[in-house]
């Protein structure tokens, strides 16, 4: 597994810029750590058992049963007890998974690649191109980021595609910001300079010169996005204003449980354990890959 | 001034899309401001068509989106947000009445962050990759991966409903008991700071970082200073200036939370207003109280540029940045 993560990495970091690094630079399985494997255990497990959650033993997500109401950790067959309906919280945070992961999945790819797409041709033209950008990025700030989704929700509808999309389209201020500032740091260097010389096209130097230098960090930056918008969404869900109920979503069982925080407290902090380490997890990812990435702190 | 100049004319375009694309999108979907207001009648299906028209023509519906965008931008710049079109009140006096419980948010968590972040930051940058710094970089980390709702259920859970510290939710103005106000305000506050603490503080950290490796601060410590006097009283000043920009920059990220907080502790901000507007589709509070936001963002990032020309002589002289 760490070889292919490793080669993956190689694939995206082009030689000469390792080699300018630090001579002996090579990622290995070491460096990753404990905490990174943990963290990407934990987004596995629950990836998958939200993609099979119809062919897993569990019980059905919707079944209520009020004479099963409130129970707690590992109560027989409810791993993690019962909700106000007695429904399975276990088999709920799966399903309710599917939401929150897809959209984790979908929406910072949206944001990576417009976001690249401005960023660099920002970075890479300067002048007005910076200017005009620069005035979309500021205008992306200055709108309430939450009213913005739920207003678009509002008009639009409130369902799965609306919303991945919009958590897209506003969460390419980083991506932005961060490939702008690699792509400045990169323009001028040697290797972009004699590609211009050669006769390249801006298309071709961007692409083929700037791209795989401005990538990695902007990727290790996707993975703080993909936690961003699983904690918007949960926000939604909470507030009542995400998508419409039945589907069990994580942010609409914390709400359930809340109500309910003065009398079972373990219904409403389950999920919500739940959602933190799923987040905590996908930042420790992304810091690492951040940190091994990042010249400025080399390969700490 | 050149910069600030520069600034400026960056800024005034932000407010025109802002408010455009707010308007725009209130407005895609024609008639149904309509709608919500005749749902309630109970007129027969002819004469509803009647009334239907006589709305539109009454609320300028008939005119193209583009000239009703610029009526109402020009009725705005002249003070006049509008009338709301559910229950008829001022659209300004609604701001206005629910400004000072989001002001009195912000200010109160935008302080507490600034309290707790600076020394952090300070301390963390002075033990740069020891014990303190690696702690504190943990518990930023704990910080980030909650929810915003998440911590809101646990300051809830713990202080208003195992220790029955402070009250769970509500609001009583400061003008009619301040100490009651204030023990409303706690635990929001408290959380609203806790999402801007470690953006600040890592900010922070990295710009002190780099500053303490300057050749005068190294003289500083020659000169036999103690390391406090030399991190408040020579470090601090040139490693502020990430610090204040994002102070402005994260203006919406805090608007945002104080969304979702004023609704979690029932305080009537204007978070709380918007969302009710979302709620009841009037689109007259919403268009008005973006565009109020938008203009405060550009305002108080132009505050953060001044502060740059009052904490750096080379902005001031214009040959800066």
């Amino acid at each position: 597994m760490s070889a292919v993560i490793t080669r993956i990495l190689e694939l995206f970091y082009p030689k000469y810029e390792l080699a300018e690094k630090k001579s002996n630079v090579k990622l290995t399985s070491q460096k990753f750590g404990l905490v990174f494997w943990l963290s990407l255990t934990w987004i596995m497990i629950i990836t998958f058992a939200a993609i099979f959650a119809d062919f897993l033993p569990i019980a059905d997500p919707m079944e209520s049963d009020l004479n099963k109401k409130y129970l707690g950790l590992f109560s027989g067959e409810h791993w993690l007890g019962t909700d106000t309906i007695g429904r399975d919280m276990l088999s709920r945070m799966i399903y309710g998974g599917q939401i929150s992961l897809t959209i984790a999945y979908t929406a910072p790819i949206i944001s990576l690649v417009f976001g690249l797409a401005f960023g660099m041709a920002a970075g890479y033209f300067g002048g007005r191109t910076d200017t005009v950008i620069g005035i979309f990025v500021d205008s992306l700030l200055a709108f309430p980021n939450i009213v913005a989704v739920m207003a678009v929700l509002f008009v639009l509808g409130a369902n799965l595609f609306n919303m991945i999309l919009v958590l897209g389209f506003f969460g390419m201020v980083n991506d932005i910001r961060v490939s702008r500032a690699v792509t400045i740091q990169y323009r001028n260097r040697q290797f972009v300079t004699a590609a211009r010389a050669q006769g390249a096209s801006h298309f071709r130097i961007l692409i083929r010169e700037l791209l795989p230098n401005v990538i990695i960090p902007v990727l290790a930056l996707t993975l703080m996005a993909m936690s961003r918008v699983i904690i918007i969404e949960g926000a939604l869900a909470f507030l009542g204003v995400g998508l419409p109920p039945p589907t069990p979503s994580w942010g609409k069982m914390i709400a359930d449980g809340f109500s309910e925080i003065g009398y079972k407290p373990h219904v409403t902090f389950i999920p919500s354990a739940w959602m933190f380490l799923t987040i905590l997890s996908l930042n420790l990812i992304g810091d690492k890959l951040r940190s091994m990435t990042d010249p400025r702190t080399g390969n700490a | 001034m050149k910069y600030l100049r520069g600034r400026f004319f960056r800024l005034v375009p932000v407010f025109f899309i802002v408010t455009f694309s707010s308007f725009m999108l209130m407005n895609v979907l024609p008639g149904d401001v309509v709608d919500t207001l005749l749902q309630d009648d109970e007129a027969q299906a002819d004469e509803i068509a009647e009334i239907r028209k006589e709305l539109i023509i009454e609320l300028g519906l008939d005119k193209p989106v583009v000239v009703r965008y610029f009526i109402w931008l020009g009725d705005l710049l002249q003070g006049d947000f509008g009338v709301s079109l559910i229950n008829d009140f001022p659209v300004w006096d609604q701001i206005v009445s629910r400004l000072p419980v989001t002001m009195e948010l912000l200010i109160l968590s935008q302080t507490l962050a600034l309290l707790i972040a600076i020394p952090l930051g300070v301390w963390a940058a002075y033990r740069v990759n020891r014990g303190v710094d690696r702690a504190l970089s943990a518990f930023v980390f704990g910080i980030v991966a909650a929810p915003p709702f998440v911590i809101a259920i646990v300051f809830i859970f713990i202080f208003a409903v195992t220790l029955k510290w402070l009250p769970a939710a509500g609001y009583i103005a400061f003008t009619d008991d301040p100490i009651a106000n204030l023990t409303f305000f706690i635990m929001p506050a408290t959380v609203v700071g806790l999402l801007e603490i470690p953006i600040l503080m890592r900010v922070l950290r990295v710009d002190m970082v780099a500053t303490l490796q300057e050749d005068y601060i190294s003289l500083a410590k020659a000169k036999g200073m103690s390391p406090a006097y030399i991190l408040f009283n020579h470090a601090i000043r040139p490693s502020s200036f990430t610090l204040i920009t994002i102070v402005g920059l994260q203006l919406g990220n805090l608007i945002s939370g104080a969304v979702i907080l004023e609704t979690i502790f029932a305080l009537p901000g204007i978070g709380k207003l918007l969302i009710d507007a979302i709620d009841g589709r009037d689109a007259m509070i919403l268009q008005g109280g973006v565009a109020f936001l938008a203009l405060a963002y550009v305002v108080i990032n132009l505050l953060v540029d001044l502060m740059y020309a009052v904490l750096d002589p080379r902005v001031r002289m214009g040959d800066g940045k």
